[in-house]
């Protein structure tokens, strides 16, 4: 089996589109970055992601301005790497089949445009134009443009290319099985399956597994599985020109359940497939893809787009989102492991919100500017630690 | 959704489905068959749809009229119901039973037992030119010779490997196809002087009759040759064949040009495993690194899943009547674990069979051995996957440049994989592709066959509240 580089400035643990973006903004910043993930390269959590970065799914806060940074980093990037990993700004449309989502969205709208964010609300004909084929009923959305997508795993593998190409390495099938630290208790190397590296700083990106992660390192993450099922149609000529997802969508972000919540989420990829979401139940690492929960998926996304009945599904699959209690990400420094740095907890919005999470990491790791405000992210905000005994299944 | 509630359904209606079907149903257990075709049969008791009129439709079928009039006896027993048309899109476990969804109308159906009978499928290895019009698979040619008395063209070369290749080349013969060449990648040769042990003396005869009605039209098998190119203006004019190696490498030099207007082709089966793998069954290499992945099933054809039982092609390549014989075993198996009247002379007498069956399916697996000399057929431009048309090249630039070291890497990064057939038909190939190109011992054959949707069911159909 071949090694590991023996010394790194960085170590990032994880392959995922989190872990690749942090990377890539460190390598950037002058770092020797070793890449280290126990599987093949990126097919964690973010294989099974839909590749949405939105904007129009966060109220104003902390994770609003987050998403803003990141929307505009992901526009750089798509001008930046060398590979390309089909980005497209295409817009969210959000659609609000009864009255009780309705009020929701007008009032969602009203706050975001308090914070300057660009939206307009569409009616009869305009909204037609937007999405011809919606349901006829429908006939109120809000349009952000600034929503946009890009494919998942090619954004990664196209980031990771690029450490590369910056000097840093990348290796799969290479698991973390602990650390050394020195009197005081910081990092000094991480250990694996190939060998130790000897670092300055780890990263840990490791997902929903980032609170295994942390534990070989002595401390521990209130960072659950929350699983997902995703369908995939055969590819189509474009039906759906938009992010296109219901109101009721924002509801079921943070509503903790164990049984399966559906809302619909429909959008065209670039490969014709048009992906439905999206279910979320904290249920651990059941990876069993629930046929009920695939029939009511199905049903809601006909609901939105009745030609969608002909068309034919393909496959589907599930993911486990990095679900935290208090709904934002963990990105920072382990008050108790010095050195080591979280990267994860982004739930269903890693992708979108991995560019920006980068920059925070970077700039924690090299005294250098932050995109937004660090703080609200941090790992002992009060927020976590009143969660600090999860009662959800691990 | 309201379940329907069985205490044994059988999926697949072919000789293994039909036999465990049969054999369940004289053990006094009602049995659901669930199959996709209008008519049982499966792969090799095909039938041409009843409206097509024929005057005798058995005279083109080796089947033969008294196999299709015990089917029809068994669909009439009160205790099966045959729901002919009915696909199984995805399956689960529940805790009263196995869950088995379905694409027609009635949508699913909780079994207490359910013997996977979906057999395999041909494989054909890609090369430059075999998307062309005019180049149809092995198996493919014969369906249209047994299932509507047509010729697949005037001109025809036969190349591939495996069983399928002397009984179809010399039914082609039979019905007055042109027959150009008939060629095998593998060696015959094996087959036919008895070398491996095992093979049974009717299967020798079935391969030697073979060889004989070939002489009559004047054509010898060509061992270790290989069509390796197809060309033509819209569809296929020319094959270039050539002589292999003992990996199946071309020998440089031994090319040659033939003029055709078909090419049928496919190099084997592979089982169709993707519903077993969805119930958590267990899989066991096949007799050789290169043979593909069946279901590993006890002596009593028992998966290790509770409440599953496995039979026929799904379990490995060994042709209709072991398929049968399987069926006979799995069926009395779940019938007696559902409270079924069988006896343990009855069960064990046909779980005999399949010791006995053992060392042919031994002597089988050496003959249909794909080394992995083929990869150096194509070109960077020859499609791999058709449904996504990936060519060799991306798949070959996602291992150079995107890091992709394995089958699900280079699926999520080429679409191999993910287009209509979800990797049924291209799944062995890119496996094969990424093992050679990686040097990794042996391709992850079953990689591509895990898909939660067994089979593409519209949107509507699914119905959920
Ligand atoms: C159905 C579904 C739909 C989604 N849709 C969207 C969307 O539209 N937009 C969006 O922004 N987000 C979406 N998400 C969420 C998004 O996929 C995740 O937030 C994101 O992928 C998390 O990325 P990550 O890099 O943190 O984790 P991962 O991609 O899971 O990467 C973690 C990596 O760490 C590795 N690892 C774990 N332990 C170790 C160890 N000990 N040693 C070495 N390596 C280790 C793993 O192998 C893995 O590759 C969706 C998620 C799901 C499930
Ligand atoms: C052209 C041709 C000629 C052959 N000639 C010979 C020969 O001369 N002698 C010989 O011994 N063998 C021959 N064989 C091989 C023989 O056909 C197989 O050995 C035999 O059919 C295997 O039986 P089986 O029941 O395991 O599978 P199959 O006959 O393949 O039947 C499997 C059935 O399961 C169904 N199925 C699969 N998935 C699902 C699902 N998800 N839901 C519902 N149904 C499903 C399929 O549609 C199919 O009807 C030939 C094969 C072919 C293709």
């Amino acid at each position: 089996m071949s090694g590991v580089p023996t010394e790194a400035d960085v170590v990032v643990i994880g392959s995922g589109v989190v872990g690749a973006a942090c990377a890539y903004e460190l390598a950037l910043a002058l770092q020797r970055v070793v890449v280290v993930d126990r599987g093949h390269l990126t097919a964690g959590t973010t294989a099974s992601g839909e590749g949405n970065i939105l904007v129009s799914d966060k109220p104003p806060g902390p994770e609003l301005d987050l998403a803003r940074a990141s929307a505009t980093r992901w526009r750089d990037y798509a001008g930046e790497l060398a590979r390309g990993f089909e980005y497209e700004p295409k817009g969210g449309v959000v659609v609000a089949p009864d009255e009780a989502q309705r009020a929701g969205l007008l009032d969602l709208v009203a706050q975001h445009r308090d914070v300057g964010l660009t939206v307009d609300v569409v009616e009869g004909t305009d909204l037609r134009l937007l999405e011809p084929h919606l349901a006829r009923d429908l006939d109120l959305a809000a349009h952000y443009p600034d929503d946009a997508q890009v494919q998942p795993v090619l954004a990664s593998s196209a980031l990771l290319a690029e450490v590369r190409d910056l000097g840093g390495d990348v290796v799969g099938d290479c698991e973390v099985l602990g650390f050394d630290h020195d009197a005081d208790g910081r990092v000094t190397a991480v250990r694996t399956t190939r060998g130790t590296i000897a670092c300055g700083a780890v990263v840990n990106a490791a997902g929903p597994w980032s609170p295994a992660v942390a534990r070989l390192a002595g401390t521990d993450l209130p960072v659950r599985p929350r699983k997902g099922t995703l369908l995939v149609t055969e590819p189509l000529p474009r039906l759906v020109h938009h992010k296109v997802y219901e109101a009721g969508y924002v509801d079921t972000l943070t509503a903790d359940t164990t049984t399966a919540q559906v809302s619909a989420v429909v959008e065209s990829t670039a490969a014709g497939t048009i992906l439905l979401g999206s279910s979320r139940e904290l249920a651990g690492f059941d990876p069993t893809v629930d046929v009920a929960v695939v029939r009511r998926i199905a049903a809601r996304a006909v609901r939105l787009f009745p030609v969608l009945a002909d068309a034919a599904l393909l496959r589907t699959y599930v993911g486990f989102r990095p679900w935290v209690p208090d709904h934002l990400p963990i990105v920072g420094e382990d008050p108790l492991v010095r050195g080591l740095w979280h990267a994860t907890g982004h739930e269903g919005a890693g992708i979108g919100l991995a560019p920006a999470t980068a920059q925070l990491v970077r700039a924690g790791i090299t005294a250098t500017p932050a995109p937004c405000d660090p703080l609200p992210f941090r790992v002992s905000r009060p927020s976590l630690a009143a969660a600090a005994a999860p009662v959800v299944p691990a | 959704m309201s379940a329907d509630r069985v205490p044994l359904a059988v999926v697949g209606a072919g000789p293994a489905g039909l036999a465990a079907t049969a054999a369940a149903a004289a053990a006094g257990v009602p049995v659901l068959l669930l199959d996709p075709a209008a008519r049982p049969g499966g792969q090799y008791h095909r039938r041409e749809p009843r409206a097509f009129g024929a005057r005798d439709p058995h005279a083109l079928s080796p089947s033969g009229r008294d196999w299709h009039a015990r089917a029809e006896r068994l669909l009439a027993d009160p205790l099966v119901t045959h729901r002919a048309g009915a696909t199984v899109w995805a399956a689960q476990h529940r805790g009263d039973g196995v869950l088995l969804a379905t694409d027609d109308a009635a949508g699913e159906v909780v079994a207490d037992a359910v013997v996977l009978a979906t057999g395999a499928h041909e494989r054909v290895l890609p090369f430059p030119g075999w998307t062309l019009p005019g180049v149809l698979t092995v198996g493919g040619a014969q369906a249209l010779l047994k299932g509507q008395g047509v010729l697949p063209g005037r001109a025809v070369v036969v190349a591939g490997a495996g069983p399928l290749l002397l009984p179809v080349s010399a039914a082609l013969a039979r019905a007055g196809a042109g027959l150009v060449a008939v060629c095998d990648a593998g060696d015959p040769r094996r087959w036919l002087a008895g070398g491996p042990r095992g093979l049974p003396p009717a299967k020798l005869a079935e391969g030697a009759s073979a060889v004989a009605t070939l002489a009559r039209h004047g054509l010898a098998v060509r061992p270790r040759t290989a069509a390796v190119r197809a060309r033509g203006d819209g569809r296929v004019e020319e094959v270039e064949l050539a002589r292999l190696d003992a990996r199946w490498r071309v020998v440089p030099g031994s090319e040659r040009w033939v003029a055709a207007d078909a090419l049928a082709t496919s190099h084997g089966f592979v089982p169709d495993l993707g519903l077993a793998l969805a119930l958590g069954c267990r899989l066991a290499g096949g007799p050789t690194p290169s043979a593909p992945p069946a279901v590993a099933v006890d002596a009593y054809q028992a998966t290790g899943v509770a409440g599953v039982w496995a039979a026929g092609e799904v379990t490995g390549i060994g042709g209709a009547d072991v398929a049968a014989h399987e069926g006979t075993t799995a069926g009395l198996a779940a019938a007696r674990a559902v409270g079924g009247a069988v006896a343990d002379d009855a069960l064990e007498a046909a779980a005999a069979h399949r010791r006995a069956d053992r060392a042919f399916l031994t002597a089988l697996g050496a003959v249909l051995d794909v080394p992995d000399g083929w990869v150096g057929w194509m070109a960077p431009e020859t499609v791999v996957c058709r449904c996504e048309e990936v060519p060799l090249g991306r798949i070959d630039d996602a291992i150079a440049h995107r890091g992709a070291r394995d089958v699900r890497s280079v699926k999520l990064t080429t679409r191999c994989g993910m287009g209509r057939c979800q990797g049924r038909m291209c799944g062995a190939n890119v496996a094969g592709v990424v093992a050679a190109r990686t040097g990794a011992p042996a391709p992850d054959a079953a990689a591509l066959e895990r898909r939660p949707v067994l089979a593409p069911v519209p949107l509507g159909r699914l119905g959920g509240a």
